[in-house]
């Protein structure tokens, strides 16, 4: 991770027509905003056809852009600007919406990390995307950007374009619900216990 | 901040929480540790949230860096198509300005004109996508050289740490390929369709020879030095009003091309190990007995495909008796010029010899 003058000075020096510093912002974002692409739409070739025109015309025009402390906010936005926008004009798009997708499951498991093969947290896991299958896109969608992304509660009111009310909204109520689906297996835990005494 | 009260949902979505649990510090570890010491009974609360932070922070599977790769080398491609484009685009942009511009005079209706300006904001250049090619690229980070061999029958050698981007097949009208780093390249002659080297704001054109490519990613120039055959250089600024090939240089073989990137200048030098470009079995060219002046530059001429300049009025009256078969370019004007009493200059590509005379 680099720190915000670090960041700073990569975002001016790509304004400045720097194609190192382009490639570098590229490399450091691609796989999130993928990844984030993936919460509002599950066409793949819309989110790659995005991100490309994102770059390109983040390089054309970088000579009207302005100092920003957040590259990877303003990314996020233009992103999701620009998924919903093609969206909305072309018909092609709009077959495989959001709404029918439920891109977590059991065929997801291809890349696990080490940390979910530690034992206990496995389940844990499976709680979790277990919950995160019952949320609505929105939500899903607010809960990336809090706990994967990390972006303040303000950030992801204007990246998803909503009030910042909604967004913190969508998240308390997202975790409620995840919540709960965790805490099940404690109570019976609990239960267990006590007819156990 | 009274964290008494706070429940699972409290405690997760608190941005001093999750920086706790997500990047821990000794100032935060230490105030929730003692948060816990105080109210062991909130231990619970904290657990539950501490879970969801974690968990939910890897319930995203990651995202293959295959795939990114892939849109990065499009990107790659389009823009160097568009800046290709580009400034024509703009150019009738602005006729398409003028003309809008001088009918609204006429009709004087000012409202129009300020709609005109809303719908002409600067409208980035819509990217290709449409004439993708399927490009291939090779990436060497092995410590040896990587063969590749492209579709038309040119091989070349990539160095390490570079990259070379080509197209699956050459289906356009030129042959066009992205180099970062370093390459040498033997190309094969096809005339029909030229190929083109992109490095660093740097074009390199041939039709069919051998040269060597030096560009590394954060180096401040470009190299291009030939070995055989003819090698047009020039910078990657497109110009609508000239072909930006005619401000390049062309090189024969033993001849390099610095292109500094800073201000976009070409200069045009001697390799530094020039080659004899002559089969070994006419070495003996170089053994003189009694020989003039000019009959010595001209032999190196030949042999080295460069260019002697001197003063032949000057140096009419010279003779030289020397056998200069083993010594290298360099060295073989050394000796001559200590014999001549001359100096000489690589200027521009050039030998340029200084003499007063015999």
């Amino acid at each position: 991770m680099l720190s915000k003058i670090q960041n700073t000075s990569l975002w001016n020096t790509f304004r400045q027509g720097d194609r190192a510093s382009f490639q570098r912002i590229y490399e450091m974002h691609a796989r999130e905003l993928v990844s984030y692409g993936y919460r509002i739409t599950s066409n793949v070739q819309l989110i790659e056809d995005s991100l490309h025109d994102l770059f390109i015309e983040l390089w054309q025009g970088r000579e009207n852009l302005s100092e920003t402390d957040s590259i990877k906010f303003y990314l996020f936005r233009s992103l999701r600007n620009k998924i919903q926008r093609a969206q909305q004009q072309d018909v092609f798009y709009k077959t495989a919406d959001v709404d029918q997708m439920h891109h977590l499951g059991e065929e997801d498991d291809m890349i696990e990390t080490q940390w979910i093969k530690t034992e206990g947290q496995e389940q844990l896991l499976r709680q979790l995307k277990a919950g995160y299958a019952h949320l609505s896109p929105r939500q899903q969608q607010a809960i990336d950007l809090r706990f994967t992304h990390h972006f303040s509660n303000e950030e992801i009111a204007r990246i998803m374009g909503i009030n910042y009310q909604s967004a913190c909204k969508f998240i308390y109520s997202a975790l409620k619900v995840l919540r709960e689906n965790i805490r099940i297996l404690g109570l019976y835990a609990v239960l267990f216990l006590r007819d156990f005494l | 901040m009274d964290y008494y009260q706070y429940t699972t949902e409290d405690f997760a979505v608190d941005d001093y929480f999750k920086e706790w649990v997500c990047t821990p510090s000794a100032r935060s570890e230490a105030f929730w540790r003692s948060f816990l010491t105080d109210y062991p009974e909130r231990y619970y609360q904290v657990e539950e949230a501490r879970r969801l932070v974690v968990g939910l922070g890897r319930i995203n599977q990651e995202v293959p860096g295959t795939q990114v790769n892939r849109v990065w080398t499009h990107i790659e491609g389009s823009l160097s198509a568009t800046e290709r484009e580009a400034p024509g685009r703009r150019f009738a942009r602005q006729q398409m300005w003028q003309l809008a511009a001088s009918v609204a005079l006429l009709l004087t209706l000012g409202w129009m004109i300020r709609s005109y300006i809303k719908t002409d904001e600067p409208q980035l250049a819509s990217p290709t996508i449409q004439h993708r090619q399927e490009w291939m690229e090779a990436v060497n980070e092995a410590d040896k050289i990587m063969q590749l061999q492209l579709s038309d029958g040119s091989s070349i050698q990539l160095g390490k740490n570079s990259r070379l981007k080509y197209p699956k097949d050459f289906t356009s009208t030129t042959r066009e390929v992205y180099l970062t780093g370093e390459a040498f390249f033997n190309i094969q002659k096809n005339p029909k369709k030229p190929f083109l080297v992109y490095t660093n704001g740097l074009v390199t054109k041939v039709l069919g020879t051998s040269f060597h490519v030096r560009a590394p990613l954060y180096s401040p120039n470009v190299t291009v030095s030939v070995k055989s055959g003819r090698v047009s250089v020039y910078a990657d600024k497109p110009n609508p009003t000239h072909d930006p090939e005619a401000s390049g240089v062309v090189l024969t073989p033993n001849q390099k091309a610095v292109f500094q990137r800073q201000d976009a200048t070409i200069s045009k030098a001697l390799v530094e190990k020039p080659i004899l470009l002559i089969p070994k079995s006419q070495k003996n060219l170089f053994v003189f007995e009694a020989a003039s002046a000019h009959q010595v530059f001209e032999s190196l001429e030949k042999a080295y495909g460069i260019n002697v300049v001197f003063d032949e009025e000057l140096l009419r009256n010279c003779s030289l008796t020397v056998n200069l078969t083993e010594e290298d370019l360099y060295q073989k004007l050394k000796v001559i010029c200590k014999v001549l009493g001359a100096e000489y200059k690589l200027i521009d590509g050039q030998v340029i010899i200084y003499s007063k005379g015999c």
